[in-house]
């Protein structure tokens, strides 16, 4: 499963935006700062893979910009564009990463040429708006139902992220709920979802 | 028909009503509810960036090294502004200070060269010679240990003489800047940075 979940002690974290966490870690706040690497983790980590750098080239590149993002966070005034700014540093640092590879000829770490799933940076380090655009959106979603209450966010989560398609029996039986409650859950939550996106989606 | 529950416009879309009801549904939108296209539009969206959203997290190990990163705040270099503040760049190379060889036929253009230096910054300077007592300077501010051309691309420069600003350029995505038609004299150079500033003084341009 494409997990999305959340601890009880983190809830309040998931519920803050970008510029409260930027301003809690500037004050020193640990788990401020473990919301926030753990809510881009996917986005900052997807684009090498998604590059077809190979793991440890993302590793390096995840660390790398993590630690960017640290030594920024002073900077950063604006909340709204942490993700921007990820995105924009995060395909920088594949471009630079994948340039070296190339000086040092050592073949990307992807054999799977199966070309939809995967970006191309070009030589600016920029990625194409229409690339980042739909980052963004996936990285809106995922944020908006880690942001929804325990239950939505547990139905939602196997309605939208899992491996494989649930039923509504299989959801039922995880859930320990009725069959019949599956869709009126679904369709609050999912109405819950749409406050919480406010037309960014 | 009345609109149809958001419970069913999302069953609509995910094709989960039955024929009769999906029919429904279907002839209201197209008799051309604003409300009811917009939950489905909306919804299709959603559903969209679900499918096309291929993400992956990093590997546990990964997630939990960039955590320690806050952990290690003493470890830390300095920032910037630690370390700058407003800092004035020393001159480490100049072309036209370099002794001449006996009996060797100069080589040297009327270009200068200058180098400057300011922590982890540097800024090298192209000065053009004199043409109807105006020269061009070009340079490229660079970081040492700077990865990429992140931390010099779009810095504000300005050049300054006796106070005045004479003119203000960007530096564009590789730290590159252009002054063209600066008149002979001494001029000095302020490059901002977002955690400090650079002065860069006494740049001879057109001057012996």
């Amino acid at each position: 499963m494409k997990h999305i979940g959340a601890t009880k002690a983190s809830e309040n974290l998931n519920e803050r935006d970008d510029r409260a966490l930027v301003v809690a870690c500037l004050e020193g706040d640990h788990a401020a700062w473990e919301a926030l690497i753990r809510r881009y983790q996917r986005l900052i980590y997807s684009i090498p893979i998604k590059a077809r750098l190979s793991q440890e080239d993302a590793a390096d590149i995840f660390q790398s910009v993590c630690l960017k993002l640290y030594e920024k966070l002073n900077t950063i005034r604006d909340g709204e564009r942490v993700s921007s700014w990820l995105i924009t540093t995060t395909s920088r640092e594949c471009w630079r990463i994948s340039a070296r590879n190339r000086r040092e000829a050592i073949p990307s770490g992807s054999d799977d040429e199966n070309g939809s799933n995967f970006i191309e940076i070009p030589a600016t380090g920029l990625l194409a708006d229409e690339e980042r655009e739909v980052l963004e959106r996936q990285h809106q979603l995922r944020h908006a139902v880690e942001a929804l209450p325990d239950r939505c966010r547990e139905l939602i989560s196997m309605l939208f992220y899992h491996e494989n398609e649930l039923s509504y029996v299989d959801i039922a039986g995880r859930m320990k709920m009725p069959v019949p409650s599956i869709g009126p859950t679904r369709a609050r939550c999912l109405e819950k979802l749409r406050k919480l996106l406010a037309g960014k989606l | 028909m009345n609109c149809p529950s958001f419970e069913r416009l999302v069953d609509f879309v995910d094709s989960r009503l039955e024929e009769r009801e999906a029919a429904r549904v279907e002839a209201h939108l197209a008799s051309g509810c604003g409300v009811c296209g917009e939950t489905t539009s909306w919804y299709e969206r959603v559903r969209h960036t679900v499918e096309s959203d291929h993400s992956v997290a990093p590997p546990s190990w990964v997630f939990k090294r960039a955590v320690r990163i806050f952990d290690a705040p003493k470890r830390r270099s300095p920032g910037l502004t630690e370390r700058i503040g407003h800092a004035i760049a020393s001159l480490v190379f100049d072309s036209f200070a370099r002794p001449a060889l006996v009996g060797v036929r100069s080589t040297e253009t009327a270009n200068r060269q200058l180098l400057y230096r300011a922590d982890d910054y540097s800024i090298d300077l192209q000065i053009s010679g004199l043409e109807h007592s105006n020269a061009d300077v070009m340079g490229q501010i660079l970081k040492e240990r700077g990865e990429g051309f992140e931390s010099v691309c779009g810095l504000k420069l300005e050049l300054a003489r006796h106070d005045d600003v004479i003119v203000s350029v960007v530096t564009n995505d590789i730290g590159e800047f252009k002054l063209t038609g600066i008149e002979q004299g001494v001029y000095e150079l302020r490059v901002a940075l977002s955690e400090g500033s650079i002065t860069v003084p006494n740049i001879p341009v057109g001057e012996p």
